[in-house]
């Protein structure tokens, strides 16, 4: 049901796209301004930790649209994390809405989010989260092997450039490969929204900046709707707008009229 | 510095703890046995069986002649003195007439039948007046005071036995036993199937009691134990405690809370305890019916 | 194979030690889970076809002698099918090469081979012939111990004559799987046996032409047993019988009923010990891996894979790692089970004992290791499943320490720092702690009951045989004897002490409950025979009134002062009410006694004796027993010391391989839970331990800290082995047939301490076993991961 809607929408984006050179920008950023994938509103989300109460959000509202590559940018602890979680399902608000197309997830029960996240998201964490036991193509296997229309392992690693480490265990990558192989395990499934969790957090300049290229050819090439969190302020120049966040709230939000490529960056 | 000292003493602490568990095990907790001391005291080798009583002067009076005896009115049981009437039996009985009892009485010709000896009445043969023949037993009298028991042993076991030799009476009712001499043996063996369903030669012991008892009656079943040895000072242990060792008697002593063995020389004996001639001193503690298990340096203790 | 069942195969390779552990556990409970069953499946079976191929009686009696006219009247008491009269005896036997006189059951057969009730099953030669007088058939046990063939000759005193018997096959009863003289616990097969002869011989022997003196019969469908045997006894009445009785208390049945109902409970107690022990070496190990998956648990929820196949997949580890015991413990457990069933063929005498390990056992095997399985798997499954992903992948917090008892007793500053971290994480996890505990607690208390149970049979053994039992001879007669004869066997070559006694059968009653018993008429102030009470105290007779053992008493449900009726069974059949001076807690039988004396007034007969004690002389015990081998009198002579030595040989060569077996599965049990205990806190707390190896703590200290966690817990559990063991062996008890014996609570210094030292070592070793892999623990490595 859902899949039938993305088809659509996306042969919509790409069919559009060929007229954004005849009209000069505005219209179409109004069509795809439109096209709202997320709808979050008065969303807060309070947590116990130990014996500490936290309020990691309070009374967020957001649009995410369609095909953008969104960074949420803010410092540690301000809540972004919580905020990503929410919307992509693992997590339920204390209060509130989240509506994905036209179902609203907090209404969802447990095993509706999961398939929710099944048929439609891709997560990338900080810590890339690679079950250890498992090879690289394996890992990546384990996500396409319960995707309805997931394009083969071989070709996600080969598409983050890691062809030649199909076999190897996660123990015997360095961080960067890692979270290459994590990138390829959430586009495998070629799902509607990538959300990425800090995902050079842990990694060097260098290899930070090769992720940081495939996420954003992902999100050119799919047209999948992509959202980075980071609190690397630099990075939030690759992306179509930027969402200040801060103490649980979003203090504001920034369009770039021009997106800088990755390899651009400087940090 | 601290870990070495604690380690010093958790080491030392571990094997006083080992130690003690392997002697815990090892040590083997006393057997418990009965015991008894070796005394000094009588001790008496018996010829056992049973006898039966008798009185010795006991009599049979028998009808002197045939006729019609008078009706007996004494009972059983009954004390009658020497030359009491017992009845009378008249020999020409009238025929016509049925006899009366006043007659006979008063019959001059009635042979009178006194009593021989005083003494109880034993029997009674036929108690009712009637026609007997001469010779019919009439009554049993046999005088108490002359009770005496006779036993029948084996033959084997006769020739320990002699006139003289002090035996014991027992019975169920008198909890002490009752002294007796042997009287006779008599000379004559004779077969005689024994309640085991075996023939053996056997020969009767007659014994007499020392003071004059009246509480046996006659023909009583009493048990007998004739002496054919006797000490008053032996060395003596209880039987249950020897036990063979090839042909030599041993027997397990108890000293120091230890089983020994040792080689013992055994005279006389009876069924309860038997003599010590050699390996035993008064005092020592031996071991009744040792444990098959006991060996000798085996640690016991008394029960 | 998809990718998550690979990380299932590569978990379970990574934690193979810990499964293995907990695979033997199963395997133990499994093995004697399927040994047991089987083999009491296989023996059941084989019995009841036994009884029902060869027409085992229901109901036997016993009786003085009627004539064979009286045979119909008995068919035709209701519920009555088939009869069977015959004439029984028993006689003094010499046999070749055995000076002690051994006894014989004489049991008349037709002359003419035809199918009867407790028919013949041949192992060896043929029937007797009509015509051939000598002919006997004998006993199968009885021909093993002594080597007997066809051929083969021996004698027997039969009415006071030597008579030479040939014997011409050797067969099995099912009257007498359980070989073994009535009276006896414990089977002498060189010196008693059953010989089958011509019914017109026994019976011309015996002075019992057209009479018999047994009677055995099958019931109809549907009959009530009690029935019958009411009618049967009103019947025998004047025949002097001496009370019929069903198949529960035919010797031989009784035996082996016991024998299958310990089977029982043993096969349902002991697997569920270890079931239970391996529910929670599972549960142990399953939380501590969904604990260290917790965000790999995360992520496969992140990425839309259900609680059900997270769930299945934890499942699914736990199955594995019972299958590899299941299959072990089955294969075990049918090798143990042929085993023990061929034991049994030694004691009970089937003419075929085929073991079947049946499909059901084996099935139910599989379905228990997956129930024990499934329970301990349970709450870390539910566990795994309600991880909300978001949370799962957030790091575990620092567990929480507060102020233990420790330090609000002051007691911390008398402990190392190492021995501190130790009670604090035992006491930071009560729960684990104590199911550790009680895991090690159950091995101790299963060595506890084992050892116990050995002690127990020795403490009989002592009480009986050196404390009731002082004759070296006892012999028993065909007839009550006059009270003299006890000067005759005084005679005897080698005899030094004779104590008589007398015996009557009875039927003892209080209200409505009545038994069946052998009243004893013993001598007050024994010496050879004593009544002696689980204690090993001493008990005089009084001279008047009855003295019950407890068992008897509890029956009957009657106390000291009741007024107990009596009937007797045998000569005049007096009855008489009898006041119950005492009641005694003796370890054998169900016993009735009365002084001597006064059995001989309640039968208003004389000074008569049924038998006699005799101690002897070793040196002329061969003149005694050729003296006793020739008395038409006697009808049977019983050397205990022969009947010791016997059942100390056999049982002897079984408490090697039950001692084995026994220390095996406790080791095995202990070393699951130390190995497991052990390396799932090393997983716990890897990185910590490796933190101190970092700041200078020696491999030896950081073994101390992980295992003396270990140490204390075993330490802590041994005396509550100590107590569960006498628990069960309390429970236990009940389980032995109360009648025939009762086993004393003995518990000695060595059971206590061997239960000691093997709880310790096989933790010791476990315990190493771990200690070997912290040796390979990568400092860097464990520091580098973030949990």
């Amino acid at each position: 049901m859902f899949r039938a809607k993305i088809l659509e929408n996306s042969r919509k984006i790409i069919d559009e796209s060929p007229k954004r050179d005849k009209i000069a920008g505005k219209i179409l950023t109004t069509k795809i301004k439109k096209e709202a994938i997320f709808i979050v509103r008065g969303v807060s989300k309070v947590y116990q930790m130990g014996e500490v109460e936290v309020h990691a959000l309070r009374s967020v509202d957001l649009d995410l649209y369609e095909g953008e590559l969104a960074v949420l940018l803010g410092a540690s602890g301000s809540g972004k994390s919580t905020l990503l979680n929410i919307i992509g399902g693992l997590d339920v608000p204390t209060s509130g809405e989240v509506i994905f197309r036209d179902h609203n997830l907090t209404k969802a029960n447990d095993a509706q989010l999961t398939e929710f996240r099944r048929d439609h998201v891709g997560f990338v964490f900080q810590f890339y989260n690679l079950i250890p036991s498992l090879t690289a193509l394996e890992n990546v296997q384990l996500i396409t092997e319960i995707a309805a229309k997931p394009m083969k392992a071989e070709d996600a690693l080969e598409m983050v450039g890691l062809k030649e480490r199909l076999h190897h265990f996660p123990a015997q990558l360095s961080g960067g490969e890692q979270q290459r192989v994590a990138i390829a395990r959430a586009v495998a499934k070629q799902p509607d929204v990538l959300l990425c969790d800090e995902p050079t957090g842990a990694l060097d300049y260098k290899t930070g900046k090769i992720v940081l290229e495939v996420i954003e050819r992902v999100n050119r090439e799919l047209g999948t709707t992509t959202a980075v969190i980071t609190h690397n302020a630099p990075i939030a120049r690759m992306a179509d707008r930027v969402i200040h966040i801060g103490s649980g709230r979003i203090v504001s939000i920034e369009s770039n009229a021009k997106k800088a490529s990755p390899a651009d960056l400087v940090w | 510095m601290t870990f070495t000292k604690n380690r010093l003493y958790i080491g030392i602490a571990v094997v006083i703890v080992v130690l003690i568990l392997l002697w815990l095990i090892f040590r083997e907790s006393p057997v418990v046995v009965e015991t008894a001391k070796a005394i000094r005291g009588q001790l008496l080798v018996t010829v056992d069986g049973e006898g039966k009583t008798r009185f010795r002067d006991k009599v049979t009076v028998n009808a002197p002649v045939s006729g019609k005896i008078s009706r007996i009115r004494i009972n059983e049981g009954d004390f009658i003195p020497k030359d009491y009437m017992i009845t009378d039996i008249d020999p020409n009985p009238p025929t016509t007439r049925p006899p009366s009892e006043t007659e006979n009485r008063l019959n001059p010709y009635a042979q009178k039948v006194y009593a021989p000896i005083s003494g109880r009445v034993l029997r009674i043969f036929e108690k009712s007046e009637r026609i007997l023949q001469a010779g019919t037993p009439i009554i049993e009298v046999g005088n108490p005071n002359t009770v005496e028991i006779v036993i029948d042993v084996l033959s084997t076991e006769a020739a320990q036995i002699h006139a003289g030799s002090a035996a014991l009476i027992l019975n169920e009712s008198s909890a002490e036993p009752t002294k007796a001499r042997v009287r006779i043996v008599e000379p004559q063996a004779f077969t005689k199937v024994s309640a085991l369903g075996v023939e053996e030669q056997r020969v009767n012991i007659v014994t007499e009691f020392l003071t004059k008892e009246i509480n046996f009656g006659d023909n009583y079943r009493v048990d007998v134990r004739i002496i054919v040895w006797q000490s008053n000072d032996v060395l003596k242990i209880p039987s249950s405690a020897l036990f063979r060792n090839g042909e030599k008697w041993n027997v397990f002593v108890l000293e120091s809370g230890k089983a020994r063995r040792r080689e013992v020389k055994i005279g006389h004996q009876n069924s309860s305890e038997s003599e010590v001639l050699e390996g035993l001193t008064e005092g020592e503690t031996v071991i009744l019916h040792p444990p098959n298990q006991l060996a000798d340096g085996a640690s016991a203790a008394a029960q | 194979m998809n990718a998550l069942n690979k990380k299932l195969f590569r978990d379970f390779w990574h934690l193979r030690g810990q499964i293995i552990a907990t695979a033997l556990v199963v395997a133990c409970g499994i093995a004697s889970f399927v040994s047991m069953r089987s083999t009491y499946d296989s023996l059941l079976k084989t019995q009841q076809n036994y009884y029902s191929a060869y027409r085992f009686a229901d109901v036997f009696a016993h009786l003085k002698r009627a004539p064979e006219s009286l045979k119909p009247q008995i068919e035709k008491i209701p519920g009555v099918a088939a009869v069977n009269t015959r004439v029984v005896s028993e006689v003094t036997l010499n046999l070749p090469n055995m000076s002690e006189p051994a006894q014989g059951k004489i049991v008349s057969i037709p002359p003419v081979q035809a199918a009867t009730l407790n028919d013949l099953h041949f192992l060896r030669g043929r029937y007797i012939r009509a015509d051939r007088s000598e002919e006997v058939i004998i006993s199968g046990a009885f021909a093993e111990a002594n080597g007997f063939q066809p051929d083969d000759s021996l004698e027997a005193i039969i009415n006071g004559r030597w008579r030479k018997l040939t014997i011409v096959g050797v067969a099995l009863s099912p009257e007498y799987i359980y070989e073994i003289r009535a009276g006896d616990i414990f089977p002498d097969n060189r010196r008693f046996g059953i010989l089958w002869m011509n019914r017109p011989s026994v019976a011309a022997a015996f002075q019992m032409e057209g009479a018999f003196n047994d009677v055995s019969l099958t019931l109809a469908p549907g009959a009530s047993d009690s029935a019958v045997i009411e009618n049967l006894d009103r019947l025998l009445e004047n025949y002097g019988g001496t009370g019929s009785y069903g198949r529960a208390d035919q010797q031989s049945h009784r035996f082996i009923s016991n024998e299958f109902s310990q089977l029982e409970v043993q096969g349902t107690f002991l697997p569920a010990i270890f079931l239970g022990v391996t529910a929670f070496l599972l549960h142990l190990v399953l939380s501590r891996l969904v604990s260290t998956q917790r965000e790999q648990i995360g992520l496969l929820k992140a990425f839309g894979y259900t609680n059900f196949d997270i769930g299945l997949h934890f499942l699914q580890l736990a199955f594995a790692a019972v299958s590899g015991g299941a299959v072990l413990g089955v294969l075990l457990g049918m090798y143990l089970g042929s085993a023990m069933t061929n034991l049994y063929g030694d004691y009970f005498h089937f003419p075929v004992l085929q073991y079947n390990a049946g499909w059901f056992v084996i099935l139910i095997s599989f379905v228990i290791s997956f129930g024990a399985a499934a329970l301990g798997a349970f709450s870390a499954v539910l566990k795994a499943v309600g991880l909300p992903p978001a949370e799962a992948m957030r790091p575990e917090p620092p567990a929480r320490f507060t102020a233990g008892f420790l330090e609000k007793a002051g007691l911390q500053k008398y402990l190392s720092a190492n021995h501190r971290i130790v009670l604090r994480n035992l006491s930071r996890q009560p729960i684990k702690a104590a199911l550790s505990i009680i895991g090690i607690s159950l091995a101790a208390a299963l060595l506890f009951t084992g050892f116990y149970f050995f002690d127990a049979v020795n403490k009989i053994i002592e009480i009986q045989f050196e404390q009731v039992i002082r004759d070296d001879v006892n012999v028993v007669f065909y007839q009550p004897r006059p009270g003299r004869t006890r000067y005759d066997l005084a005679n005897l070559p080698g005899v030094v002490k004779v104590e008589v006694f007398r015996s009557v059968p009875a039927r003892l009653r209080f209200g409505h409950r009545s038994r069946r018993v052998g009243l004893i008429g013993a001598e007050s102030q024994s010496d050879l025979r004593r009544i002696i009470d689980k204690n090993g105290k001493v008990f005089n007779l009084p001279p008047e009134g009855v003295v019950l053992s407890k068992s008897l008493a509890d029956v009957l449900e009657i106390e000291k002062g009741d007024k107990l009726t009596v009937e007797v069974l045998e000569g005049s059949r007096p009855v008489r009410e009898i006041e119950v001076t005492a009641t005694i807690d003796e370890l054998m039988g169900m016993n009735a006694y009365l002084d001597i004396h006064a059995l001989n007034r309640l039968m208003n007969e004389d000074d008569v004796i049924s038998g006699a004690y005799l101690s002897v002389d070793s040196l002329k015990r061969d003149k005694l027993y050729s003296r006793l081998k020739q008395m038409p009198s006697v009808a049977g002579v019983g050397l205990p010391a022969v009947t010791l030595e016997g059942f100390n040989k056999t049982f002897g060569q079984t408490i090697g391989t039950f001692t084995f077996i026994l220390v095996s599965f406790a080791s095995v049990i202990i070393f699951g839970v130390v190995y497991n205990g052990a390396r799932i806190s090393l997983s716990e707390r890897g990185r910590e331990l490796a933190s101190l190896r970092v700041l200078g703590f020696t491999q030896r200290e950081i073994a101390v800290i992980l295992l003396g966690e270990q140490a204390v817990l075993t330490l802590l559990a041994i005396p509550f082995g100590y107590f569960f063991g006498f628990v069960i062996c309390l429970l236990s008890n009940n389980l032995v047939d109360t009648e025939i014996l009762r086993l004393p609570i003995v518990f000695t210094r060595r059971t206590f301490i061997i239960t000691f030292i093997v709880t310790v070592l096989a933790a010791i070793v476990s315990g190493l076993m771990v200690v070997w892999r912290l040796r390979n623990l990568d400092l860097i490595e464990v520091l580098k991961t973030r949990e």
